[in-house]
Parts: C-alpha cells; sequence; structure tokens
C-alpha cells in the first residue's frame, strides 16, 4: 500500500516523463498491483477528453459570417450619408463656417442690391422728368403736384 | 457615440440652413408690388370755387393751381406693379400709364406715363403722401388731373 501512493503520483505521467529507473520501477509495480494498473487504465482512457470537449464547444460556434458581419458594419459606417456625418462630426467648425457662409452671402446680396436704407435715401418729393411736357412741380408736405407744360395753343395753363 | 454625434450635429446643420433660408427668402418674395388709390380729377376754371367732398384731403394740394372747380371723376383701387403697367382711363378718351420704379421702405417711385402726350415722369414720395399729377392740357378751361396715393 504504501508503494501504491509512492507510485500514485507517477501513474498520470506521460511516456518520457519520468526517469527511466522510476518508469522501470513503475512498470515493475503495476505488474503486481492490480488497482494502480486499473487506476492509470482511467486516467489513460479519459486523457485528452477535456481538450476534446473545449475544442467541440468551440466548434459549435460559426465564425464563417464574422468576417463578413464586420465588414458590413464598415461599408455601412462609410456609406454616403455615413460619410457626411463622419467629416461633420470631425469637422465641427469647418462645417459651421460652411453652412453659415452662404448666408452671409446671401444678406451681403441683399444688402447690395437693396442699396441704402431709407434713413440714407434722398429725401422725398425727388422728380425725375425723363421726357418733354412735365415742367412745373409745385412741393407740399403732402406731395408733389406734377403739372403738364404749354407748348401749344390749347389753352391756358399754370398756377 | 456616432448617433450622439449625430444629434450633435445635425441641429448645427438645420440651424444654418434656416438661416440661409432666412437670408435668401426676403430677396426672392420682395414683391414690387404697391396697392395704390388712383383718383381722377376734372378741374375747371370758374367762380365760385367748389371742391368735391371726397377731394377733402388733396385741398391743400389743388388750392394753390389756376383751376377753383375739382370734381371727382373715378376712383380705383388698383395694385401697381413694377414693370407692367395699369392703365387709367380718361374722361378725354386717353389713358394714364402707372408703374412701380422701385420701392426702399417707405419710399416709393412711380412712374406716369401718357404715350399720347409724349410725357413720362418718375415721382418718388414716401408712404402718407401723394402725387398730384396733371394727365391731360386745359383745353375750354378744363384740364384733368389724377391723385396717386400709394398704401392708401
Amino acid at each position: 500500500m504504501s508503494e501504491c501512493r509512492h507510485y500514485a503520483p507517477m501513474l498520470t505521467s506521460r511516456p518520457g516523463e519520468l526517469p527511466a529507473a522510476d518508469a522501470q520501477a513503475m512498470e515493475r509495480h503495476l505488474d503486481a498491483c492490480v488497482e494502480c494498473r486499473a487506476l492509470r487504465a482511467t486516467f489513460l482512457a479519459t486523457e485528452g477528453l477535456l481538450a476534446e470537449g473545449l475544442l467541440a464547444k468551440a466548434a459549435e460556434r460559426d465564425f464563417a459570417p464574422f468576417t463578413d458581419a464586420v465588414m458590413a458594419r464598415v461599408t455601412r459606417r462609410h456609406s454616403r450619408p455615413g460619410r457626411l456625418y463622419d467629416w461633420v462630426s470631425h469637422h465641427r467648425v469647418r462645417a459651421a463656417i460652411s453652412a453659415l457662409a452662404p448666408a452671409f452671402a446671401a444678406a451681403a446680396l441683399v444688402v447690395y442690391f437693396q442699396g441704402p436704407t431709407p434713413d440714407n435715401s434722398p429725401a422725398p418729393h425727388v422728380f425725375e422728368m425723363t421726357s418733354e411736357g412735365v415742367t412745373t412741380v409745385l412741393k407740399t408736405d403732402q406731395g408733389p403736384v406734377v403739372l403738364m407744360g404749354d407748348d401749344d395753343d390749347d389753352g391756358d395753363e399754370g398756377t | 457615440m456616432m448617433e450622439l454625434q449625430q444629434r450633435r450635429v445635425l441641429p448645427t446643420l438645420i440651424l444654418s440652413m434656416a438661416l440661409a433660408a432666412a437670408a435668401l427668402l426676403p430677396s426672392a418674395a420682395r414683391a414690387e408690388a404697391v396697392p395704390t388709390r388712383v383718383r381722377v380729377l376734372k378741374a375747371t376754371r370758374g367762380t365760385p370755387g367748389k371742391l368735391d367732398p371726397r377731394l377733402e384731403d388733396v385741398k391743400k394740394q389743388v388750392s394753390a393751381l389756376a383751376w377753383q372747380q375739382w370734381t371727382l371723376v373715378s376712383d380705383q383701387t388698383p395694385t401697381l406693379q413694377q414693370g407692367t403697367s395699369t392703365f387709367i382711363d380718361l374722361p378725354d378718351g386717353g389713358q394714364a400709364a402707372l408703374s412701380i420704379v422701385e420701392t426702399r421702405g417707405n419710399l416709393v417711385t412711380i412712374e406716369v406715363a401718357m404715350a399720347q402726350k409724349n410725357t413720362q415722369s418718375h415721382v418718388t414720395i414716401e408712404k402718407g403722401q401723394r402725387i398730384v399729377h396733371q394727365v391731360a392740357k386745359e383745353k375750354d378751361g378744363v384740364a384733368l388731373f389724377i391723385v396717386v396715393t400709394p398704401w392708401p
């Protein structure tokens, strides 16, 4: 029995793992001891079952679609609208300037084409005669009175 | 993380586009059209002086002229357009063409033209004023005028 206790740690050894003298001594003991021989047989029978079980478990999962799934996400992220969001989110200041620039340009055009504000405009009653026929303009605070010229003998004219 | 960034960026984009639209819309939607009251007046020499009660508001402008009797012939409220003439019929068979030349705030420049009489004038007035414009020369003591009141 004390021999069994001595050789028990060696029962799980792999070939070549023990020194030759110990291996030969263990073999001699196994020839003589039925219990230790049975114990070693059990060990040899279960050896590798754990690794095989883990491999089998790992093999249950199919990693084939993994690459496709990753590539699909990458493609979505860099799709057309995604690129815009990426660019805007990484260049917020530039994006804001780019968006505001047309607004400022439009405002500048409006100011340019509208001309001076009414406060800077010429005074009311500005009268412009662009052809013959008008000779007299009376200015009142209610507005101008425009009279036609008397260039023929139709009758009298005036104030 | 990506969604969070989008939530921050989208309001900025929308606000910027709204600002751009706000800057563009006034110029695009600015309509050079002015509602106007146009009255045709017949002015006659003679005594006693007589002013149509409906012309009381133009009394100050016409009282200094050589005609003493003023009668309202027609009263209409067209909307004058820039670049488009609005024709006003006159009792003598002629027409006066009115159009907007320019509007700037409370100022408006109106063109009054009588093709038959080779007369065309541009008059700028401000809101609250009116133009009294002779449209037919005096004949047998009678002359024709129009009173143009923008934004009546």
